[in-house]
């Protein structure tokens, strides 16, 4: 059955919040998202965000282990050049997101947020290849593409609010040229995860979730 | 292992200075007074533990400890300066310096501003105080998570809805 997508406006208070430091943007594919965990089920969640309150808050409503590893930057800093092999890689995400083999994780639920735009494409495709050894088959992974030819020059600082709303935190004005992912780029980016939904959002990002 | 009463009698002149000059200087702080019982010991800021601690009284800890700490049942407080390397078993606990280790807390687990962890934390309530620094894991509601085995996958309910992608217009 097909279920409408539903768009969440933002309220009068929202925009009344806008303040100098973020804006609340509606993220409605998060909000189904959200909507769709179960909660009789214990779930495992990865937010590679540095951790903050909106996300502990939220997902203390479910039974979950919430990975935070706070490794946006040591993520950021990773070039196809420094890690040149997959054993080099390996090691790298292990020491950043502290995942062993003798502790398995089944991770059902990851948020990268905006940083596919900003990782190097190896080291994306390493990141994914990695995280694979951790996931659940029904693993959903949500992202932000910036669809803008510029966007900010360092990811953006999101926070979870109420609702599938998302409060992003300004980032200065400097920009970089914007990798501009389609469709079908981010699907060999991301093999093998397959695009189930996308969304463009009044803010220039294109809301993704995608699937094993 | 270190039994916090023994550990109290054995050096008790120096644990009762340390305990009345730091309560004093702790709710000076106003930094959760409501949470620290009058009963409370402090292992001071000079003082350097490597072992187990255990005890049956709240501890606020200002110096360095190493190794394990378990208050069942009390609140550990490790204060702002202090660093620890240890596992910590308490009811509530609260970060305010460098920890380095998991806590499992039954009632809550707080991190403030000038908290600074690594380690994973189970406990029902998490709070992390803005500019607090936190890297690993939150396991919540422990009690009501079932108890599932790490080598069979976990059932999640999906939405039941179209697999096509759609652009929102």
């Amino acid at each position: 059955m097909h279920v409408p997508y539903r768009y969440i406006p933002l309220t009068k208070l929202d925009q009344q919040n806008n303040q100098d430091t973020g804006y609340a943007i509606s993220s409605p594919i998060l909000f189904d998202l959200l909507n769709g965990l179960s909660k009789e089920e214990h779930h495992e969640i990865l937010d590679i965000l540095p951790a903050n309150q909106g996300v502990i808050d939220l997902f203390s409503n479910f039974c979950c282990k919430l990975y935070l590893p706070g490794c946006l930057q040591e993520l950021r800093g990773m070039t196809s050049e420094k890690y040149d092999t997959a054993n080099k890689l390996h090691r790298a995400f292990t020491r950043t997101l502290g995942f062993h083999k003798k502790r398995r994780e089944f991770l059902n639920v990851i948020f990268l947020w905006d940083l596919p735009n900003y990782l190097d494409k190896q080291v994306m495709k390493g990141l994914i290849e990695y995280l694979s050894q951790h996931m659940h088959e029904k693993v959903k992974l949500h992202f932000y593409i910036h669809i803008k030819q510029q966007m900010p020059a360092s990811p953006g600082v999101y926070s979870m609010m109420p609702e599938g709303k998302v409060w992003l935190e300004n980032s200065s004005d400097a920009t970089v040229k914007s990798p501009l992912y389609f469709q079908d780029a981010l699907q060999t980016l991301l093999h093998p995860f397959k695009v189930k939904r996308s969304m463009l959002l009044s803010n220039g990002l294109q809301e993704y979730i995608l699937e094993l | 292992m270190i039994d916090m009463k023994q550990f109290k009698e054995s050096v008790s002149s120096k644990i009762k200075t340390y305990h009345v000059q730091e309560k004093s200087e702790f709710q000076d702080k106003k930094t959760n007074a409501s949470s620290v019982q009058n009963n409370a010991v402090a292992i001071g800021s000079s003082i350097r533990i490597k072992g187990d601690v255990t005890g049956d009284e709240d501890l606020i800890i200002l110096g360095h400890v190493d190794g394990t700490i378990n208050m069942k049942g009390h609140n550990v407080t490790i204060s702002k300066g202090a660093k620890v390397h240890a596992n910590i078993v308490a009811n509530q606990i609260i970060v305010e310096g460098e920890l380095s280790g998991d806590m499992n807390g039954d009632e809550k687990v707080i991190i403030r501003e000038t908290g600074n962890v690594y380690g994973n934390i189970i406990a029902p309530r998490v709070t992390l105080e803005d500019g607090a620094m936190f890297k690993g894991s939150i396991e919540m509601e422990p009690l009501q998570v079932k108890t599932v085995s790490n080598n069979s996958p976990i059932n999640i309910t999906q939405n039941k809805e179209s697999i096509d992608l759609k652009v929102a217009p």
